[in-house]
């Protein structure tokens, strides 16, 4: 009895406290919703009618035709997928190498790809720039893929070390008596073991990168390279209240892309890890 | 198939030395089986005739060949490991497969191969099946068919039925006895589990803290040993061992008198190898079996536990100063309290000089 009283005690707790955290994250997306479905005429009524009286969708409609914000998407997700793509690409040798050999100054670098990580992005972002610009590589959809994938290495080289990491020994060793080389044995072996981990460490470079604004905000200025995050943020300069609800609908339609990749591969994860890709 | 030879091995791991030298050698199509308590380098040997570990020092050859610096799959070998190792991805038949990949054979050449193999360790119905929906038992046949498949030169163990319940481990090691007799290859095979390498090997090889302590056939280890740890090592239930001390006198013969005052007479045909050791202390010992309750004038011992075992009965006996083990046969079972006249196989008896943990008289 005594048990239980206390476990509901410590449930009203947590929901006290995850109630107004939850309330926090999630009004503005309401009052975003909210405005995206308003004629310009509920707009100017504000927050005194969250639930318009004539919810349209046109707004939705109207952006979604529109050619300029159809190419931003485009260019949000080319840039979004490769820079996952190639950050893990990169990372999966990387992580191989720290999670299955042992070589001098190991932990030292581990703790330096960690300490990379926890560099802001504004403090390098001028050096960067001028990099770019020696290197030719700016105004490229080519050079800010490149520094997706550099942001995007060294959270994913920890991710795929541990997951490596959870592939038994044996299995390798069982690979190498069966005549496999290092290589073959991480391209046939572990790897296809670590699937889950890769397609996690995917999705979060996918979500990172969609998200991603100061790259691409330094990196381009012709606004047909620019993805949407850096499109909406031009716009939002530029607008005024009668484009509002606009706005507000095309932030929806750009949020939405990640909600949908973070479900798809989600599920993906979870039917790769109870069909048995792991454990004997 | 063919020899291999292990021509003093060593392993170290940084500073220290687990493996110290091991000679071997494994005759083509013989059945060696290393048997060691745990952390003795019995895997570490293992591993390094695999090539999974570095040679540090010594010469290693397979079928006349120096094999030290080739890679584990151009030695040859096929191992199966204690987990299995099967591959989670791949269905038993891709698993079993798997080690013909560097042949260069047709699709049906090969799912002919994986039938044959299947069939000869009746594993046909699970082909299709992912390794994660096979017990115990059928993982440990799926690992033994992808070593057979690849018809090696050498097969290594390391504990492979060490996983198994004890009805499946019997089992199992008749099943890859009789294997081995009907497709002999050279075989090393570890386990820690004396039974297993009594029952198993063509030869017994002891090993005690990264040396070999003795190698030789089952029955010539069992019965001569040649230190203490051998003759404690081998064999279940255990020998007995009681301190004692060698007395000889002129015409008397030569006695061997235990703690508790007893007086056993020394056989004739075992004087001659411990004469030197009279007036010394000695440890004897004595095989549970060689020790069998019989109505005469042998010493007498109170019965101080039975354990009934079908076949054969465990007697504990207060004897000697200690308590010995003797194993009966026979319907015949003593109760607990029980006074009970011994008869002593004194001419199996092991004498072991305390002083050197060597067994008196071994070559
Ligand atoms: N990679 C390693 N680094 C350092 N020491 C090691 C390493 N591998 C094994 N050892 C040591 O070498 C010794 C022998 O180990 P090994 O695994 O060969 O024992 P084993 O006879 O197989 O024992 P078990 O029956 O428990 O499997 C042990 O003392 C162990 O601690
Ligand atoms: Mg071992």
């Amino acid at each position: 009895m005594i048990q239980s009283r206390r476990s509901r005690i410590g449930n009203a707790l947590t929901y006290a406290a995850v109630i107004p955290l939850a309330a926090f994250f999630l009004i503005p997306v309401i009052w975003l919703v909210s405005l995206s479905v308003r004629t310009p005429q509920e707009v100017f009524l504000g927050a005194s009618r969250l639930i318009p009286e004539a919810p349209t969708l046109a707004n939705f409609g109207q952006v979604l035709t529109d050619g300029g914000f159809r190419l931003y998407l485009w260019n949000s997700v080319k840039l979004a997928f490769l820079g996952a793509a190639g950050a893990v690409a990169f990372a999966a040798p990387a992580s191989y190498a720290f999670s299955r050999m042992t070589f001098r100054g190991k932990p030292a670098l581990m703790m330096g790809i960690l300490a990379v990580q926890m560099v802001s992005g504004l403090v390098i972002l001028i050096p960067l720039y001028r990099y770019m610009d020696r290197l030719g590589l700016l105004e490229t959809h080519f050079g800010t893929t490149l520094l997706y994938i550099s942001a995007g290495i060294p959270v994913t080289v920890w991710l795929l070390k541990t997951s490596f990491d959870a592939v038994p020994m044996e299995l390798e060793e069982a690979a190498a008596i069966d005549g496999l080389g290092r290589f073959e044995t991480f391209l046939r072996i572990t790897l296809p073991l670590a699937a889950p981990g890769v397609a996690s460490a995917l999705i979060l470079n996918v979500i990172l990168n969609w998200s991603q604004f100061l790259i691409p905000f330094v990196m381009l200025s012709e606004s047909a390279k620019w993805p949407i995050s850096v499109a909406i943020f031009n716009y939002a300069g530029a607008t005024n209240a009668t484009t509002t609800q606009l706005l507000a609908a095309a932030c929806l339609v750009a949020v939405v892309p990640t909600l949908i990749v973070f479900l798809a591969l989600q599920r993906l994860i979870v039917r790769a890890l109870t069909s048995g890709a792991l454990k004997g | 198939m063919s020899e291999l030879v292990l021509d003093g091995i060593s392993k170290s791991f940084g500073d220290t030395e687990v493996v110290h030298g091991i000679d071997l050698t494994v005759a083509e199509n013989e059945f060696v089986v290393l048997v060691g308590p745990s952390g003795c380098g019995k895997s570490t040997t293992l591993r390094m005739v695999a090539g999974l570990e570095a040679i540090s020092s010594g010469e290693l050859r397979i079928g006349g060949e120096r094999v030290n610096d080739r890679s584990p799959g151009e030695r040859d070998v096929a191992m199966v490991f204690q987990n299995y190792a099967l591959y989670p991805h791949m269905s038993v038949a891709q698993n079993i497969a798997f080690g013909l990949r560097r042949r260069k054979l047709s699709r049906a050449e090969r799912d002919a191969a994986v039938l044959e193999v299947a069939k000869l360790l009746e594993i046909e119905p699970l082909l299709d099946r992912r390794p994660r929906a096979l017990s115990g038992g059928q993982r440990q046949r799926v690992a033994m068919g992808r070593a057979i498949i690849r018809d090696p030169q050498v097969f290594l163990f390391d504990e492979p039925l060490s996983n198994l319940d004890a009805r499946l481990r019997l089992q199992m090691r008749l099943e890859i006895k009789r294997l081995h007799a009907r497709k002999p290859v050279t075989t090393l095979y570890v386990t820690h589990d004396q039974t297993e390498a009594m029952t198993m090997a063509d030869r017994v090889v002891v090993m005690n803290e990264g040396r070999i302590e003795q190698a030789g056939p089952p029955m010539e280890i069992y019965r001569n040993p040649r230190t203490r740890f051998v003759a404690e090592f081998i064999g279940a239930p255990a020998v007995n061992l009681f301190d004692a001390r060698l007395t000889g006198g002129s015409d008397d013969g030569l006695w061997i008198e235990l703690a508790d005052g007893t007086r056993l007479s020394v056989p004739a045909s075992r004087r001659a190898g411990c004469e030197s050791y009279a007036g010394q202390p000695v440890v004897f010992g004595l095989r549970p079996e060689d020790i069998v309750i019989e109505a005469g004038d042998g010493p007498v011992a109170p019965v101080q536990m039975v354990e009934t075992m079908g076949a054969e009965t465990l007697a504990y006996l207060g004897f000697g100063g200690t308590e010995a083990c003797a194993r009966l046969t026979g319907d015949s079972v003593p109760s607990r309290g029980d006074q009970v006249h011994l008869r002593l196989g004194l001419e199996r008896m092991i004498l072991i000089d305390p002083t050197t943990d060597r067994v008196i008289g071994a070559a």
